[in-house]
């Protein structure tokens, strides 16, 4: 090597190189911190939304049916959740290694502190009820996360004694049922509502089923409301085509789909269903006068 | 005054005065020669312009060398370690990262500093031994090597050459280490 340092010195003058302004270093280093806190923000909510499922007041039918530990964490977690949160907490744990000292530590620590500070801030924003509602502001511009039917209808196993329908019996329900609802989604009420002994309800597939109620624990905290979705566990009786139930558990919330299929169905049957309260009244009754019972198991 | 102050007086000046940037060449140049000839199979003519690639970079980006790096020769280690790896990139003569190259005298060292492994490399026949065991070594592994034994330099400064955590640049040297003895304790003398 001859004189490498003139060299460089006659390249540096020629070409007019300048070493960058700090302004720049500060400025990649701030973007870069900024993205690890975007990224960050988003693996949380998406963590949120796993929470929200996992804890969902629907899930613990999932036990009867998953079998294993890790079928139920899959079939109640919401995978797309979960592949968010991975897909997001990777870019966050990239860019922090790509940042200026991010290698100093080790990658183990990273990842733990990682999923630890997600942990928590996903489950406060749980606990705060706000992935709910940002949940379901996704769903709409995201339609594969709208798939409670999807999910209630994997959950649909007759052969096993598991429905997922609406209710069609009437009961005696609350004077101020919206309110009641309400309270009661959120876990606070202890009102009871007597449970008639013979219900019948129409599964997801659109078929009426006559369910007894004899097993099920009358003072068992449900919200049982007419044409409100519901999960019935129980026993079914090929021959006698009855479901013993020993279970009844809501969904969420009847969303506008289900009640469109409702009417979808008594509009197959004839029938012109009366709304109270934004439930469907009287709704086995007119069914049942109707005479056109087609297809009750 | 220590070094790393001398070393960013040095930085500031070179900043006030391109002419000053011929003393940062001229302090590590011999020394960084040698380094990329060791962790490549460059001819000399290709280890100095990568070199002067190296050095440009590192005039570039001079303000982006801060008091949190154990010293400024690593960061310029570090510079010229990643460009060899970019210039092998290029040139595809490799198929996997880089290589190091352990001669005569990084074996001395080695041997001289560790009492173990002197005991066993006395003979010049223990050191064809141990010459064959580095070899059998991961790159990774005889670059830690090469960086703590013949470059001196500390574990965090390998650290910031090789941006892995202090406690991987430790395993790594004490795993390289077992190793070593491993094969020359195989050895029957």
């Amino acid at each position: 090597m001859k004189n490498l340092d003139k060299k460089i010195l006659e390249k540096i003058k020629k070409e007019k190189i300048k070493p960058k302004p700090s302004w720049r270093f500060v400025a990649q280093r701030v973007l870069i911190y900024f993205a690890i806190a975007l990224f960050f923000g988003f693996s949380v909510f998406a963590l949120s939304a796993l929470f929200a499922n996992l804890f969902a007041d629907e899930v613990h039918f999932a036990k009867t049916l998953a079998g294993g530990l890790l079928n139920y964490f899959l079939l109640t977690a919401g995978l797309v959740w979960i592949g968010f949160s991975v897909f997001f907490a990777s870019f966050v744990f990239i860019l922090y290694r790509k940042s200026k000292y991010g290698y100093r530590k080790s990658a183990w620590a990273v990842v733990l502190i990682l999923f630890v500070l997600q942990a928590v801030f996903a489950f406060g924003i749980y606990k705060s009820e706000f992935s709910k509602k940002a949940q379901d502001f996704v769903k709409v511009f995201v339609p594969i996360l709208s798939s409670e039917d999807a999910r209630e209808l994997m959950w649909h196993k007759p052969e096993k004694g598991l429905f997922v329908g609406v209710l069609l019996t009437e009961i005696d329900l609350p004077e101020d049922f919206a309110n009641f609802l309400k309270k009661e989604s959120g876990g606070g009420l202890q009102t009871q509502i007597q449970i008639p002994q013979e219900i019948s309800f129409i599964s997801l597939d659109g078929e009426i089923v006559k369910a007894k109620t004899s097993k099920l624990d009358q003072k068992s905290k449900v919200i049982l409301a007419l044409a409100q979705r519901l999960v019935f566990a129980g026993v079914w009786d090929e021959q006698k085509k009855i479901l013993q139930v020993c279970a009844l558990k809501p969904s969420p919330k009847t969303p506008a789909k289900t009640k469109a299929k409702i009417q979808k169905t008594l509009k197959a049957l004839g029938l012109t269903p009366q709304q109270k309260n934004g439930v469907f009244k009287d709704l086995l009754e007119q069914i049942e006068e109707s005479g056109k019972i087609t297809k009750c198991r | 005054m220590n070094i790393k102050n001398d070393e960013l007086l040095l930085i500031k000046r070179t900043l006030a005065d391109k002419e000053n940037f011929t003393h940062i060449v001229q302090k590590y140049e011999n020394a960084l020669f040698k380094y990329v000839k060791r962790i490549s199979s460059f001819t000399d003519e290709q280890i100095e312009d990568l070199l002067q690639e190296v050095f440009i970079s590192v005039y570039v980006n001079l303000r982006d060398f801060d008091e949190k790096m154990s010293s400024f020769s690593a960061w310029i280690y570090r510079i010229a370690r990643n460009k060899t790896i970019d210039a092998y990139r290029k040139t595809r003569s490799r198929p996997h990262g880089h290589c190091v190259y352990f001669d005569e005298r990084v074996l001395e060292i080695l041997s001289s500093q560790e009492e173990n492994l002197s005991e066993k490399a006395d003979t010049k026949l223990a050191k064809e031994k141990l010459k064959k065991a580095i070899e059998k070594l991961k790159d990774i592994e005889k670059e830690v090597l090469e960086l703590r034994f013949y470059e001196q330099k500390s574990y965090l400064e390998i650290s910031d050459i090789l941006q892995v955590p202090v406690g991987t640049v430790s395993t790594l040297i004490a795993r390289a280490k077992k190793k070593l003895q491993k094969e020359l304790e195989n050895y029957k003398f």
